[in-house]
């Protein structure tokens, strides 16, 4: 009672700071609350005649109706799977990225910056186009090379051992550039008494990396490592269908939760599976953020998120 | 301290819930009244109909259709459909036309939202028809046709009706246009000629391989066969091969045309396929069909620019050949049929218009759906626009359009009611409608035809099939992968996905509809 | 002295080295594209996509720009919808941000799962659809393709992230000397803040700008269809460009028909703008960012 009193006394003492954050609360209210009404779709059998909300219950059908074809668990794996190595590859390439940066003057930065980062101005749909100058059968540019060489020319769009690489080759060359950014930001912001006093003691390069850049980096890594997890069952729907041009020889690498529900409503409409997919999706990943941000907690307070 | 932080953002979150959900029964009750009130309304305005013709309420009737983007000068047309409609109904026309590929889904949020419209375009392969009705999207018209659309109940046959009906009512208006299926093939007339192929001459697939293999020798950059993910040669071809559709074109399950026994078979299982699969993959391996078939959605562009020798038509109309012709980049083409005349459920319901539930006058909507086919000039207008500026009549009393006018929908006139009330475009002969409706006429009915499968008892079955068609169907029936390989993968996964029970599901359907009919 | 030099132009050397070549990865592809967009149709079937153009033409440009009116309509409404969502997001997400940035303030932890919460709690599209159409009614109007896309979580917590980095002192001798929360936070807050607000501010507009989803869902009028939408609608079909070829009419030289490059060219006229924005941008971006670094 104390605890609450106290928390309205510091909220009115601080009604400027909640007058600033109303405006976007209210945004989500709007946008994101109040559609979470939707939750009870995947429970219902839509009947449009009687509207979402009088429509019948039936409980866990159609998650069962969902789970009875082996796809969704295929769908799921392919998620999780892609999205981990995305995960990985990104942090990876852009962290070195970023530090290989902040080594550098400004105008070398502003090159290879605009450089990085141009890739991610471009949607989906261009960079399916791209990916298919590289990989059209006929006149693509890797099979102008493999046949250059002598090899056989590849069927790409129908041979999906590649596909895992291609994907990631494709969410690296967009989102490596972004994530560059943010990191070297995050770099630029690191008090630089820090680095001269090393540079004082004699600390090469790679130890000023190991002991000021990444841990101080550290929280930002945390932050959007776990924003990811949190999505790790959702996917960038565009790469996953364009980028494959919805091939179905490769469905069983590049077919993902999203693609599966989108395809599933398209050949078989039906509200209550694609519900029963999204709130299966939202639940699971909720559930790990959860837990990651548990285990963040007991390594390291200071990076939780909550 | 973090545990009540936590708590509080709890008791933060179950308030916002409990907010949300007070908003939501608000919705719902708005969403009740709104859903009683239109029933209502529906009772009134068709008594006030009834009564009173001349006096009623004026009247916004919104309609949509699957006709490629919404075209730029559809509020001139509109503004003089509405001039007519305003005289005889009192009512006004929106027109939506949303873009071919988006109106799927565009259909689903627009129908599960419950948005108002009147009138939309269904068929069985796009905003499905079946879905629709079995989830309540549609009106039953029975009554409402009786009533208000004499001129529809008149010119429309009544096999037509039989085709639509779920569960013995209709729910949508069939458009009245081709309706009997044959499968064609379109060939540039230029290519045969030179290569001595007389198109006529075609009884099974392997007589297109010499011509194709000519053209692939003689003409640098021309595909012979112009196969895409949207034009397979498979389902392109099962009139030919003697099949007919059950539940959908992709749906395993067919009977033989013909066959009075009306066993359900899977077609994928057949010889036939197996079949057709060989060859069609002798013809990728060999360069006949693009490499990237698979992933190519049309060829439309290619067609245009005449890199395209020959595809398989699918249906075949009267005076198929103009609109082929330009298709094929104005290069002269055979459009020659190579299988019988059928009429089938599904080509039947392959061109319908359905009134929505949430309409708030359906008696309106029908009333003016009936108009589309009585009076020639709405359906001109509609469908060509205005004349000397979207398009301009000849001296022999053909019509052309105008380039770049902004208005045409001379392509999708199949969409709008009576196709029977078209002006002839230039090349077309006057006799084309005539035609097409003793085709229409003389064909075979399918032994199923007027039977239409109720998906419910299998549902789970049909979706799971369904997902393993569509993951193998466009590989195999391009000719992309090894039949020899990938088909038993394919059989066997919908072995796995319970096409057993999905067969016997629809074998037992039939035999009831048959009982039921006394066929 | 003169071995921590050498040591230290090898490591940048081979920096160098490492992000000249993923550069180059990431711009010859966009080159491919323009260079195919300039190619002539048929020497693109003859000899394949290639670096530089066998055979230069410009056709398929004249064929997109054959009816221009659609594509500066659209043009239109993607740079008005970028520019005020742009601004809009920007100040919305900023103001946010900061609120949940301040750790002195009780609520801002909770205001951060709200926040947090909406980004891993999706109930999918329907009922969204269903708000913006029934209850809105905000569809075929420019607001729908900018209101649903106004708070982001994810650019709030990298906002977040930014402004948390700002020393709390800062702001309590604002208060000191009477300044209020609003006051400081456009007084002191933003002006500090530029490296934060030109990166997210430059990710709102390219979210803007790359849009087709809100326009599919929501457009109905060919008058506010966005550049991108019309870009996916010809990917899917290029006689969208000029649906009259539909009709049987054929006075213009169908032969010629740009498959292949016209679509090129109009990724190269969808993501072309932004590509020469960027720059300008990044000007600001580079100084607001040295800024941010020497405050520390």
């Amino acid at each position: 009672m104390f605890k609450k009193n106290e928390l309205i006394k510091d909220t009115i003492k601080n009604k400027g700071l909640l007058l600033l954050a109303i405006p976007g609360l209210l945004f989500l209210l709007a946008f994101n609350y109040l559609p979470m009404v939707g939750i009870i779709i995947p429970f219902k059998s839509i009947d449009f005649a009687k509207g979402i909300i009088r429509s019948d219950w039936v409980g866990f059908n159609n998650f069962k109706f969902l789970f009875s074809s082996g796809d969704i668990i295929r769908a799921t794996t392919n998620t999780i799977i892609s999205n981990l190595l995305f995960i990985i590859a990104t942090l990876i390439i852009s962290m070195a990225f970023a530090i290989m940066l902040f080594d550098m003057s400004r105008k070398a930065v502003k090159v290879y910056q605009t450089a990085l980062f141009v890739p991610y101005f471009l949607s989906w749909v261009v960079i399916s186009y791209i990916v298919y100058i590289f990989l059209n059968p006929d006149m693509g540019i890797l099979n102008q090379f493999l046949k250059a060489f002598g090899s056989e020319a590849i069927n790409w769009y129908s041979e999906p051992k590649h596909w895992r690489f291609i994907l990631v080759i494709a969410s690296l060359w967009k989102n490596a550039g972004y994530y560059t950014i943010l990191y070297y930001t995050a770099l630029m912001g690191i008090d630089s008494s820090y680095f001269e006093a090393s540079d004082i003691d004699g600390a090469t390069k790679f130890q000023q990396i190991k002991s000021i850049s990444i841990p101080l980096l550290a929280p930002l890594i945390m932050l959007l490592v776990l924003l990811q997890i949190g999505r790790i069952f959702f996917s960038d729907f565009g790469l996953f269908y364009f980028i494959p041009k919805d091939s179905g020889a490769l469905y069983p690498v590049t077919d993902v939760i999203d693609t599966f529900v989108f395809r599933s409503l398209k050949n078989n409409p039906d509200l209550g599976m694609t519900a029963a997919a999204g709130l299966y999706q939202t639940a699971v990943g909720f559930i790990l953020v959860i837990v990651v941000n548990k285990i963040t907690k007991k390594l390291n307070p200071d990076l939780a998120m909550f | 301290m973090y545990k009540s932080k936590k708590s509080k953002a709890l008791t933060l979150t179950a308030g916002l819930l409990l907010l949300v959900s007070l908003v939501l029964s608000g919705c719902g009750k708005s969403n009740s009244t709104a859903d009683g009130s239109s029933a209502t309304s529906v009772a009134s305005s068709t008594q006030q109909a009834a009564t009173t013709q001349g006096t009623l309420e004026p009247y916004e009737i919104k309609w949509y259709i699957d006709a490629g983007p919404q075209q730029a000068d559809i509020n001139t047309v509109q503004e003089a459909l509405n001039k007519q409609l305003e005289k005889s109904i009192n009512a006004t026309v929106n027109i939506v036309s949303v873009d071919f590929g988006n109106y799927d889904q565009k259909m689903q949020m627009v129908i599960a939202s419950g948005e108002k419209f009147d009138l939309c375009f269904t068929a069985n392969w796009a905003n499905n028809y079946y879905q629709n009705v079995n989830k309540g999207a549609f009106l039953p018209l029975d009554d409402l046709l009786n009533q208000y659309a004499p001129t529809i109940n008149e010119t429309l046959p009544k096999i037509g009706w039989d085709a639509a009906k779920v569960k013995g009512k209709i729910y949508a208006i069939p458009n009245y246009q081709i309706w009997a299926m044959t499968n064609d093939i379109v060939v540039r007339k230029d290519l045969a000629d030179k290569y001595k192929f007389d198109p006529k001459t075609v009884t099974k697939l392997e007589d297109l391989t010499p011509f194709f293999e000519n053209v692939k020798k003689g003409e640098q950059g021309i595909t012979p066969n112009g196969v895409t993910k949207g034009c397979l040669p498979w389902g392109r071809t099962l009139v030919m091969n003697g099949f007919d559709e059950i539940a959908g074109r992709d749906v395993p399950g067919v009977i033989r045309l013909g066959d009075a026994d009306t066993k359900v078979v899977n077609q994928f299982e057949s010889e036939e396929f197996k079949n057709n699969l060989k060859i069609v993959r002798d013809w990728y391996e060999k360069g006949y069909i693009r490499k990237d078939a698979a992933t190519l959605s049309d060829m439309e562009a290619d067609k245009k620019a005449g890199k395209v020798a020959f595809q398989f038509g699918g249906n075949y109309s009267p005076g198929a050949d103009v609109g082929g012709k330009a298709q094929f980049g104005g290069n002269d083409v055979y459009d020659v049929p190579v299988s019988k005349s059928y009429l089938l459920t599904s080509s039947i319901i392959a061109t319908m218009t359905a009134v929505s539930k949430t309409s708030e006058d359906p008696a309106r909507a029908v009333m003016f759906y009936d108009l589309l086919f009585k009076d020639k000039t709405l359906y001109n207008t509609l469908t060509f626009g205005i004349e000397n500026k979207h398009y301009k009549t000849n001296s022999d009393g053909t019509i052309e359009m105008i380039k770049n006018s902004g208005y045409d929908y001379s392509g999708c006139g199949w969409e709008f009611g009576n196709q029977f009330n078209a002006k002839f475009l230039k090349g077309q002969a006057s006799n084309i409608w005539d035609e097409t409706v003793k085709l229409n006429n003389s064909a075979e009915g399918s032994p199923i035809l007027g039977f239409s499968f109720d998906p419910e008892p299998v549902k789970t079955e049909l979706a799971n099939c369904n997902s393993v068609v569509s993951e193998y169907s466009i590989m195999l029936e391009t000719g992309s992968v090894d039949p020899d390989k990938k088909l038993p993968e394919f059989l066997n996964k919908l072995k796995i996905a319970g096409v057993d029970k999905l067969l016997a599901e629809e074998q037992k359907q039939i035999d009831q509809w048959k009982k039921d009919n006394g066929k | 002295m003169r071995g921590k030099i050498n040591r230290i132009s090898i490591t940048s050397i081979v920096f160098h080295l490492v992000l000249s070549i993923f550069s180059l990865f990431c711009i010859i592809p966009i080159i491919y594209i323009v260079s195919i967009s300039l190619t002539d149709e048929n020497s693109l079937s003859l000899y394949g996509y290639k670096l530089v153009p066998k055979l230069v033409s410009t056709y398929a440009y004249q064929f997109v720009f054959a009816s221009p009116k659609q594509v500066l309509t659209s043009y239109g409404v993607t740079i008005l919808v970028t520019a005020i969502g742009s601004i809009l997001s920007l100040l919305v997400t900023s103001m946010l941000a900061y609120t949940m940035s301040r750790r002195d303030f009780k609520l801002s932890k909770l205001i951060s799962f709200v926040v947090f919460f909406t980004m891993i709690f999706n109930t999918g599209l329907v009922p969204w659809y269903i708000l913006i159409v029934r209850y809105y009614h905000i569809n075929n109007t420019l607001l729908c393709l900018i209101l649903p896309y106004v708070i982001v979580p994810w650019n709030v917590f990298l906002m977040k992230g930014f402004l948390a980095d700002i020393p709390l002192a800062l702001v309590e001798s604002a208060k000191i000397d009477g300044s209020s929360e609003l006051n400081t936070f456009f007084k002191i807050i933003i002006p500090i803040s530029k490296p934060a607000l030109a990166t997210v501010g430059l990710f709102c507009a390219f979210m803007y700008w790359n849009d087709w989803w809100l326009g599919m869902l929501f457009i109905e009028k060919q008058s506010l269809t966005p550049l991108q939408l019309m870009l996916y609608s010809i990917m899917n079909n290029i006689t969208y460009l000029s649906s009259s070829l539909q009709s049987g009419n054929i006075s213009i030289d169908v032969s010629k028909m740009p498959n292949e490059t016209a679509r090129m060219a109009m990724c190269v006229l969808a993501a072309g703008p932004m590509l020469f924005v960027f720059p300008f941008f990044q000007k600001f971006f580079i100084r607001g960012l040295t800024v941010g670094a020497v405050k520390g």
